[in-house]
């Protein structure tokens, strides 16, 4: 039944392809979030991927109905391997950016080489998680571009598609500010608030924080906008985004949470469309805190919590909780067959006592709000640790407290950031990534073997078995326990046919063609 | 008149410096922003590049006279989550903030003295007790209580008045009413005291005595004397008048200086925070300032008190 569940939203979007064609006017979307600057070369946030795929595009395009990765041309039409270390790709032509410049292959070539090869610390640190393997992106000629990783790279089309690898104008960028001619940190500065790319909507307005309004880019390489203008406006307050729509001044609400999925699907003119997300809710533990260090503590709080009880109270039952770190956007690698978390409160107050266990009280980090129903599930979860005999003392505070030696366990969320574990599992847990530099997980050197053959093995079966290996390592000596993937909600007018796309990071609203239709 | 102005003048300055010396320590002693920033977390070495691009690796004294030199030239720096100038993040969110306290303070002054006056003339009549009640239920309904109950009545369900920004007098309403209640009630209590104060005075009977009309002796003899100490509590009220709308700014998506100050507080955005926080200071030690000058004209015994 669960399956079933889960995998209908993918079917029904699948299905979602004779949408009207019919050009609108204007379209208001009420945002939770909204981001202070339009760069996609610098963000990552959850809040930030929302905005950036109606005005920039990749070289390599992926079909977002899908949940699965299925490659497309984008700003390249063609793309082949040429040795096991470098790619070449054929540019498309005739594409304009939205300050009516041509796009060239100058600008390809440095719209990355802007994120790998740079003193800029906010790219700096986006390519230390996207693009560490590439070493080199060069012009072959006027519509070639060649691409040089250090290491054979298995994942290529994947991180030619990430939001960070987007394609924004050379010329454009390097004259906003000081020195007409070189690239200056205040000119990736200036661009975030005066954003250019390629895509089927130019932003013709940003107000950091405030508003988004996308106008239609009528030289657009692919099919048009089906806007003419849509509004990003930014209401914080969840009674306020509801009270906007049911009044008519927004078409399409975010982040509704399901305890108000009925009051808004109660009223006759509007609806709800909901997805789980391809993101984690995860509880992390400190495998390096004096009283966290004997694994079989960690392994018999991961035992605790029973994630289907919340589930069903805090989610209504529309999260998913999984075996393992999978999701179907995985592709190839989508093992549900594993099983690296399971719920057994005998065998955790077995391994209490045989650990010894003397009633020391763990502290639980969570921010108020940051994580939708984060604070509730803390709650329940202090219960649930308690009918085991462990003393939890909630810690709430929005500060991040990863990197903090007395940090014990904390809530956080594990976003897939591209569609692969090295995305979304790799970004948080590989050997080099932020749980082992911030402290708190030493894995030791057969770990670091695995993820070496996980990561850059070009046979699939070897990635398959060497990913395998690495959950088993995380079910003997957790440092993390993977709650559930959130079930995200939007409110919307009957009359607009819109809804989220499994193949998609989380969060991203794309209004191009064929993905929304709008009222008649 | 010159000395009392420099010594005000003198007072205000040191309030200034401390206030924001609060702030910068402040927004520094309880934790890095970059941990508020970036919620999602970094690996040791961005987290360390980020620290570093803002300038928060260097020494604490270091910082504090980087900031007092930049301050000097008139740079204010550029918002840590914004990336650009605080000046221009303020500008724009002035102008919302401005409107609205400015529409809440004419809408307090407008009908809260009438009404005050009325009660204390009108002190046993049905009409003077009903404002009086109405009065005590303004001042003891919190705004943002008031604030949603129009919500719910005007936007969720009669659909009658927008409820989220501030594009058109319709946008008013609503935020304008549920930030003024609190403050006309409060200055419908001061005014009419006041006023009952002043009308049991001997020059009211006197006035009365040489023949003078009714109105004349309860707006010129009675209004003037009883608005000295309804001014006094105008000015303090300001200050609570920009907390409550903070409030009302986020309950209504409106953008103004109020909503960027909690959000710069939350995430320890202290460009944003500092220059906020000098900009009100300023603007309430000015008000106070010049509500003491009207106070010295309006009553010349202050002047010759504090001088």
């Amino acid at each position: 039944m669960r399956t079933l569940r889960t995998t209908s939203p993918l079917l029904a979007a699948a299905v979602l392809v004779p949408l009207a064609t019919a050009q609108a006017q204007e379209l208001k979307v009420g945002v939770q979030n909204m981001a202070p600057y339009i760069d996609p070369g610098r963000d990552h946030s959850n809040v930030g991927s929302q905005q950036y795929y109606n005005a920039f595009d990749t070289l390599i395009e992926k079909d977002h109905a899908r949940a699965e990765s299925v490659w497309k041309p984008g700003l390249a039409t063609s793309w082949t391997q040429t040795s096991p270390t470098s790619f070449e790709l054929k540019l498309r032509k005739n594409v304009k950016f939205h300050n009516g410049a041509a796009m060239t292959a100058d600008d390809v070539v440095f719209s990355i080489q802007r994120i790998i090869d740079t003193d800029f610390a906010p790219y700096l640190i986006r390519k230390r998680d996207f693009l560490p393997n590439i070493q080199k992106v060069e012009k072959a000629d006027e519509d070639t571009i060649r691409v040089t990783t250090y290491k054979p790279e298995p994942l290529f089309e994947t991180l030619m598609n990430v939001q960070q690898a987007m394609i924004v104008p050379r010329a454009y960028m390097v004259a906003l500010t000081g020195d007409k001619e070189r690239a200056e940190a205040g000119d990736y500065e200036a661009f975030g608030l005066k954003p250019v790319g390629t895509g089927p909507y130019k932003i013709a307005e940003f107000v950091p924080n405030q508003r988004i309004v996308y106008e239609r880019f009528d030289d657009f390489w692919g099919e048009k906008a089906p806007y003419k203008r849509i509004t990003l406006q930014h209401i914080p307050e969840l009674s306020a985004r509801i009270t906007a729509l049911k009044n008519g001044e927004v078409d399409i609400i975010t982040n509704v949470p399901p305890d108000q999925l009925k009051t808004i699907d109660g009223d006759a003119k509007l609806k709800t469309e909901g997805m789980v997300t391809p993101l984690f809710h995860v509880v992390i533990f400190n495998t390096q805190h004096p009283k966290m260090q004997d694994k079989r503590i960690r392994q018999a709080l991961s035992l605790a919590i029973d994630r289907k009880t919340l589930n069903e109270a805090l989610w209504l039952g529309k999260a998913v909780v999984p075996s393992t770190h999978t999701y179907p956007q995985y592709g190839p690698l989508y093992m549900p067959e594993l099983k690296t978390f399971e719920y057994d409160p005998g065998k955790a107050k077995q391994l209490l006592k045989e650990a010894g266990y003397d009633g020391f009280p763990i502290r639980f980090d969570t921010s108020a709000t940051y994580y939708t129903n984060g604070l509730l599930a803390a709650q329940a979860i202090q219960e649930m640790w308690a009918s085991i005999g462990v003393k939890t003392r909630l810690n709430v505070d929005d500060k991040w407290t990863g990197g903090d030696p007395t940090m014990m366990v904390r809530n956080w969320s594990n976003p897939m950031y591209f569609p692969d574990p090295a995305g979304s599992f790799g970004t948080m847990w590989a050997p080099n990534a932020a749980s082992n530099t911030e402290g708190r997980f030493k894995p030791d050197a057969s770990y670091a073997d695995m993820w070496e053959r996980f990561r850059f093995s070009t046979d699939l079966s070897a990635r398959k078995k060497a990913f395998a290996e690495l959950m088993e390592y995380i079910k003997n000596d957790p440092p993390v326990l993977v709650l559930y993937q959130p079930f995200e909600s939007y409110g919307l007018r009957k009359s607009i046919n819109w809804k989220p796309l499994p193949g998609h990071i989380p969060y991203v609203l794309d209004f191009r063609a064929g993905r929304i239709a709008p009222a008649s | 008149m010159l000395e009392f102005i420099a010594g005000r003048l003198l007072r205000m300055t040191v309030t200034l410096w401390v206030i924001v010396t609060a702030v910068f320590l402040a927004t520094r002693a309880t934790g890095n922003p970059i941990d508020f920033l970036m919620p999602e977390g970094l690996d040791a070495a961005g987290r360390r590049d980020m620290i570093a691009y803002f300038g928060l690796d260097r020494p604490l004294v270091e910082q504090y006279v980087l900031f007092w030199k930049a301050l000097a030239q008139g740079e204010f720096g550029l918002g840590l989550m914004e990336r650009r100038a605080v000046t221009t993040i303020f500008a724009e969110r002035v102008t919302h903030s401005l409107s609205l306290l400015l529409a809440t303070l004419a809408v307090t002054v407008a009908i809260g003295v009438p009404l005050g006056i009325m009660t204390a003339i009108r002190r046993k009549t049905f009409i003077g007790n009903a404002v009086l009640l109405a009065a005590f239920l303004g001042y003891a309904v919190p705004n943002f209580v008031l604030a949603i109950l129009l919500l719910l009545v005007f936007s969720f369900t009669l659909g009658w008045l927008p409820s989220t920004g501030s594009a058109t007098i319709l946008h008013y309403l609503m935020p304008v009413a549920a930030l003024s209640a609190f403050f006309v009630a409060s200055l419908v209590r001061y005014t009419r005291n006041s006023m009952l104060d002043v009308l049991s005075q001997d020059y009211m009977r006197t006035a009365r005595a040489k023949g003078l009309s009714e109105r004349v002796v309860i707006l010129k003899h009675g209004l003037k004397n009883a608005l000295i100490p309804v001014i006094t509590v105008l000015g303090l009220q300001v200050t609570t008048l920009v907390s409550g709308a903070v409030v009302i700014e986020t309950v209504f998506a409106w953008h103004g200086v109020g909503d960027l100050l909690v959000g710069a507080t939350l995430r320890r955005d202290y460009p944003v925070l500092q220059f906020g926080v000098l900009v009100v200071a300023c603007t309430v030690v000015t008000i106070n300032v010049m509500l003491d000058l009207l106070y010295s004209e309006i009553d010349p015994r202050v002047r010759l008190a504090k001088g």
